[in-house]
């Protein structure tokens, strides 16, 4: 079955089409990539996606549901989580309350039972407790759950950031970028991440990526953008040898 | 002891002004405004304790509870009618401020064509003997006051830090549009915000006229003008900030009047704040700004 379905989905700005056309199709645990030169509507397609745009033509199909112009939290809520170019997390957050705050479908408790502190506030926030510290200790976080979220390193925040996600419970995972600005370790270890939480929560994967060892490495197909046109498909090795593809980023 | 009398009188008159500065400041954590029209709540749920018990005969408890769910409800419908639409247009700062200026001098005067501008007395709500420490003594208003207000900012404290919907307050204020992705209703947490900012205001509200049993429709002004120096004293956006400043503001109000000088006190508590200001412009406990290059 398909996670996401989206149909000749297009945007526009002023007069700028910023995407045009999109269809994608990712199946059930899939990894597919996204990548594009810069300004191609990458993250258009994300925000386009996850409900921050709002498609002028098109409709988006997740896990059986039609959410084009469903708002963002529904979407969540549906089943799509997404990290973002530049990182935001919640910075004056401890990395535990990151995660427990995207974790929304697990406590039913009033505030007026948080406040009186009964039996049923205690097991939910116990439970929630946990499942964040289980997830965290996927990432090998866990030691670092009271810290300050803005304090951690880098690569780390990165990591966070894929963990406050997946605590959404979500089928399909959006990663913008999640390479950006690591190093080579770095980078290689976050393939790891990827592959192992594709095994372990079942997720499909849709990633923006620069990083093109990366994309060849971990994906099964990639999509080409260009001035928001897809531009090619195919498999990491069809797309990275298509002459046009190569035009598109080298010039003529 | 006159001395000593005047602290426990700062002490109470300044857990109102922290409740009320606490209103200021979770509105503009979560939302980045200023809500000028917080203080004429106080006014609101003053007006609403004197209907309840004065023109209904209420006991004093009903008095309280309608006085608190009146104020929550108006502090929300200023939000939705006023506020809201400009929120989501994304607005200048400016905008919004006067705007704030604007349902301020609505309830001022809807209240006024409402009561009249003349003063009401308040009847005497919370009574009982004094405490005597010595030759120092603490009326019961002034007990109950530091009580209940200490006891509802550490309830605060709980829900901001402990609750869902506090994490989901404090995700919003730090980065709604992220919140927003990360399945949190941002619309439900800003109409609580506003909510439990006005019903602490209510709280602040009934303390206050115990302690000065006269309501007017301009009372708001001033007590809500203190309230928001305490908050930008303290650091605007900090819950405990409000805390802080709501304290240090009364307590040098009171200190000012312990030395006889009491004409000055609104100059030193303005003084205070620009002092302050200058050394600290993010406030005691704001947060600094400075972006890291």
């Amino acid at each position: 079955m398909s996670v996401l379905t989206a149909k000749n989905i297009s945007v526009v700005f002023g007069g700028l089409k910023a995407v045009e056309d999109f269809s994608i199709e990712i199946s059930e645990g899939e990894l597919v990539g996204l990548i594009g030169p810069n300004g191609a509507g990458k993250t258009t397609v994300f925000n386009l996606l996850t409900g921050v745009y709002q498609p002028t033509t098109g409709s988006i199909t997740l896990n059986g549901q039609d959410v084009t112009g469903k708002k963002p939290e529904q979407i969540v809520s549906i089943g799509a989580a997404r990290t973002f170019q530049n990182i935001r997390l919640f910075k004056q957050m401890t990395v535990l309350d990151n995660v427990l705050v995207a974790d929304n479908g697990s406590r039913t408790y009033s505030v007026a039972s948080a406040l009186l502190r009964t039996t049923k506030y205690w097991k939910e926030e116990k439970a929630a407790r946990e499942k964040a510290m289980a997830l965290l200790s996927v990432f090998g976080m866990e030691s670092l759950a009271d810290a300050t979220a803005e304090n951690l390193p880098y690569g780390k925040q990165r990591k966070l950031e894929i963990a406050r996600a997946l605590a959404t419970n979500p089928t399909l995972l959006l990663l913008d970028e999640p390479a950006a600005g690591m190093n080579p370790t770095e980078t290689t270890e976050l393939m790891e991440t990827i592959a192992l939480i594709r095994e372990k929560f079942k997720v499909a994967v849709l990633l923006i990526e620069h990083d093109m060892s990366l994309v060849t490495g971990i994906c099964e197909r990639v999509i080409v953008l260009n001035f928001g046109n897809i531009l090619a498909q195919g498999t990491p090795q069809e797309v990275t040898s298509n002459p046009e593809v190569i035009t598109a980023y080298l010039g003529e | 002891m006159k001395f000593a009398s005047q602290i426990i009188n700062g002490l109470s008159l300044g857990s109102i002004y922290a409740l009320v500065a606490l209103g200021y400041n979770m509105v503009y954590g979560i939302v980045g405004l200023i809500n000028f029209a917080h203080g004429d709540i106080i006014m609101v749920g003053g007006y609403m304790v004197y209907v309840a018990m004065v023109v209904a005969g209420a006991p004093l408890w009903v008095a309280v509870l309608a006085s608190i769910l009146v104020c929550a409800f108006t502090g929300i419908f200023i939000q939705q009618v006023a506020y809201q639409r400009l929120l989501n247009s994304g607005a200048p700062r400016i905008s919004l401020l006067i705007t704030a200026i604007g349902a301020s001098i609505f309830l001022q005067n809807l209240f006024q064509m409402l009561f009249s501008s003349s003063g009401k007395s308040m009847p005497s709500m919370i009574t009982g003997a004094p405490l005597n420490i010595g030759s120092l003594q603490i009326s019961r208003v002034t007990m109950v006051t530091i009580a209940v207000s200490v006891l509802l900012m550490a309830g605060l404290q709980l829900v901001v830090k402990k609750t869902r919907i506090g994490k989901a307050m404090r995700a919003t204020s730090e980065d709604a549009g992220a919140a927003v992705l990360m399945g949190i209703n941002t619309k439900r947490t800003i109409v609580f915000t506003f909510g439990l900012g006005s019903a602490l205001a209510a709280v602040g509200s009934v303390l206050y006229s115990s302690a000065y049993p006269l309501i007017t429709p301009y009372m708001g002004g001033m007590l809500g003008l203190k309230a928001f120096v305490a908050a930008v004293l303290g650091g605007i956006g900090s819950l405990p900030g409000a805390m802080l400043g709501g304290y240090l503001i009364a307590v040098s109000e009171s200190l000012t009047k312990a030395f006889g000088l009491s004409k000055l006190t609104d100059a030193v508590v303005f003084g205070i704040l620009i002092v302050i200001l200058l050394v600290r412009p993010a406030g005691l406990l704001g947060k600094n700004t400075k972006e890291k290059v």
